[in-house]
């Protein structure tokens, strides 16, 4: 049971400079990988990967947990668009969600939705997890990951 | 449905000799197929970046289970209180070394601390005495519990794919049975 956790996340749009993204996902037996293509002044792509320990993947669960998005639904989320699109999908235990909405620019967005409650959820666990994440990520290899 | 997949439960250390990329997708694909309730609208339209290309790695360096990173040896510690602060932190771990660096986030919902911290040492053994005095102990009147943030895992490196069957053997005939 303890092992039946994976998270994935992704950000992206295509424009002018192609197919700009940022992903990352936690595989169950700890595996972190995390890729981040800008083509904005020629940055090539990023993919790093790492093993994280049990209380790491401990600490992402209470992350989770704690933003109860797998109480949540995508029904009623803004559809992906030209503008962008993100990925949340999450395995916890038997339940297992895959939402896809648009970009947010703000908590205004969020507000103004049709599920405001569930937009918030996800808004902040996807900062919460970005900012794990991206503090992981430096720490090991030392890049600013962003 | 989830039933069939009874077998696969304990796969032993030796089933992981076969091909490590593979069981690696295998052992994501299982935990999605053992989910018996699902909810959203990316179930059929996703197409992750993530499978295919190398991922760059640190360097293999690693004693026991803990991954060295590229300037030192990190801890995570989970469990601080919502109001501590970097101070506070440094002050429980500077006795066992030099701290090179401390992250310590903030929850983006009540700006108050998420609950973890990221401690870097630059040696194994400060790093390791950190954890060993520090891990169940008690910080600002909860208890903190610490760990090396990095570690082995299955593979080490996609960079080191050619020499993996010979590392392989060698780490086995050389590790002991129990840390």
């Amino acid at each position: 049971m303890s092992d039946e956790f994976y998270v994935r996340y992704y950000v992206g749009h295509m424009g002018r400079f192609g197919h700009e993204f940022l992903e990352f996902e936690f595989r169950p037996d700890g595996k972190l990988r995390y890729a981040n293509n800008s083509n904005y002044k020629n940055d090539s792509m990023i993919r790093k990967e790492v093993y994280v320990s049990k209380t790491v993947m401990n600490e992402l669960k209470r992350i989770v947990e704690e933003s109860e998005i797998m109480k949540e639904d995508d029904k009623l989320w803004p559809l992906a668009d030209k503008v962008g699109r993100q990925e949340l999908e999450i395995v916890y235990g038997d339940e297992h969600i895959s939402f896809t909405t648009s970009k947010l620019g703000s908590l205004i967005d969020v507000q103004e939705s049709e599920d405001p409650e569930g937009m918030r959820a996800f808004y902040y666990l996807i900062q919460d997890l970005k900012c794990f994440v991206f503090s992981l990520i430096s720490s090991h290899f030392k890049i600013k990951p962003i | 449905m989830a039933d069939t997949y009874e077998l696969d439960l304990e796969p032993g250390a030796d089933d992981f000799a076969e091909d490590e990329m593979m069981l690696d997708d295998d052992t994501t694909a299982k935990v999605k197929s053992h989910a018996t309730k699902r909810k959203g609208r990316g179930f059929n339209d996703h197409e992750s970046s993530l499978s295919k290309e190398k991922f760059d790695t640190v360097d293999a360096d690693t004693v026991g289970n803990a991954q060295r990173s590229v300037e030192g040896w990190v801890i995570i510690v989970t469990g601080i209180h919502k109001e501590a602060t970097e101070d506070v932190v440094e002050e429980k771990f500077a006795d066992f070394g030099e701290i090179q660096n401390i992250t310590l986030n903030v929850d983006r919902r009540t700006g108050y601390i998420k609950g973890y911290a990221l401690v870097e040492f630059k040696n194994y053994d400060e790093a390791k005495e950190a954890i060993d005095e520090c891990d169940n102990t008690n910080l600002l009147g909860q208890t903190i519990h610490c760990d090396f943030a990095f570690v082995k895992g299955n593979t080490s490196s996609s960079k080191s794919h050619e020499s993996r069957q010979s590392r392989r053997g060698r780490d086995r005939s050389k590790s002991p049975r129990r840390r």
